[in-house]
């Protein structure tokens, strides 16, 4: 069954006090990136390949913001982003099959319910770009540079 | 759900010299009493929407209006209109202006611009 986009929430750990931060006013939340790399090898006498997988590539988390300085998540993001150097932490969101939201565990990570479908990621805030334009709201844009991303479905 | 137009109209003095203040003559369309005194404005909401996010509710919306003001003469209603744009201008962009013309029933001239809110809840 298909998957409303209404209902899909951000979350992220704020690696100062390892505490679930939950980021509102998201108009859209893309990854890309993580593709495999791919290996061809020839034999002298052949014509086709032989392909193996190479290495992944990262993986980068980019989410849209009505920008609100009254939101402390959209300031502890600044925050993050200007940080030197940034710190990595972690970052999930849970799609609309639930409303659950995820805790923290003892190690700094995520422990996500079971009773809702998530992508986590481990990254950290690596642009922050932000677009003021007439006839508007002031938006930014949040890029998230991550090593990998785990999905984990509904019930796993 | 409904733009603050009458309220910031009635914040102004000027629009008040102008439309009266009991009642001020900025309706919502259709709503002009016939015969009703001159100036008078009509506003309808052609576009809008909330600000939709995914994981929590609107806290904001836009309303895109188009206002249209009657007089008897076109150099009235170009000077009540302006009074009015003044009033508005502040809290929301105009995106546009049009000619005015005559309405051909009344013979009363119009002038029409259209204006976008961006109201907090």
């Amino acid at each position: 069954m298909a998957l409303a986009t209404q209902g899909t929430e951000l979350y992220f750990i704020d690696p100062a006090d390892d505490s679930v931060v939950t980021v509102g006013c998201t108009t859209s939340i893309d990854k890309s990136g993580g593709a495999n790399n791919t290996v061809e090898s020839y034999c002298l006498d052949s014509f086709d390949p032989t392909v193996m997988p190479g290495t992944r590539q990262a993986v980068t988390l980019t989410f849209g913001l009505n920008l609100d300085p009254a939101n402390e998540a959209h300031v502890r993001l600044h925050e993050m982003f200007q940080a030197s150097p940034p710190e990595k932490t972690y970052f999930a969101y849970g799609l609309s099959d639930g409303t659950a939201d995820p805790t923290a565990n003892a190690s700094g990570g995520f422990t996500l319910p079971s009773t809702r479908s998530w992508y986590e990621l481990y990254g950290f805030v690596s642009d922050l770009p932000n677009s003021i334009a007439g006839n508007a709201v002031v938006t930014a844009t949040v890029s998230v540079y991550c090593d990998t991303c785990v999905f984990v479905p509904k019930g796993a | 759900m409904i733009p603050p137009i009458f309220q910031l109209a009635f914040a102004s003095a000027e629009v008040k010299a102008a439309f009266g203040s009991n009642p001020l003559r900025v309706y919502p369309f259709g709503s002009a009493p016939q015969g009703v005194a001159k100036p008078y404005a009509v506003w309808r909401l052609y576009a809008g929407s909330p600000e939709n996010y995914l994981g929590n509710l609107p806290d904001m919306d836009r309303y895109v209006l188009q206002v249209d003001v009657y007089d008897s003469t076109p150099p009235a209603v170009i000077a009540a209109a302006r009074k009015l744009r003044d009033a508005l201008e502040p809290h929301a962009h105009i995106l546009a202006y049009r000619a005015g013309d005559t309405d051909p029933e009344t013979g009363d001239a119009r002038y029409s611009f259209d204006i976008e809110f961006f109201t907090s809840r």
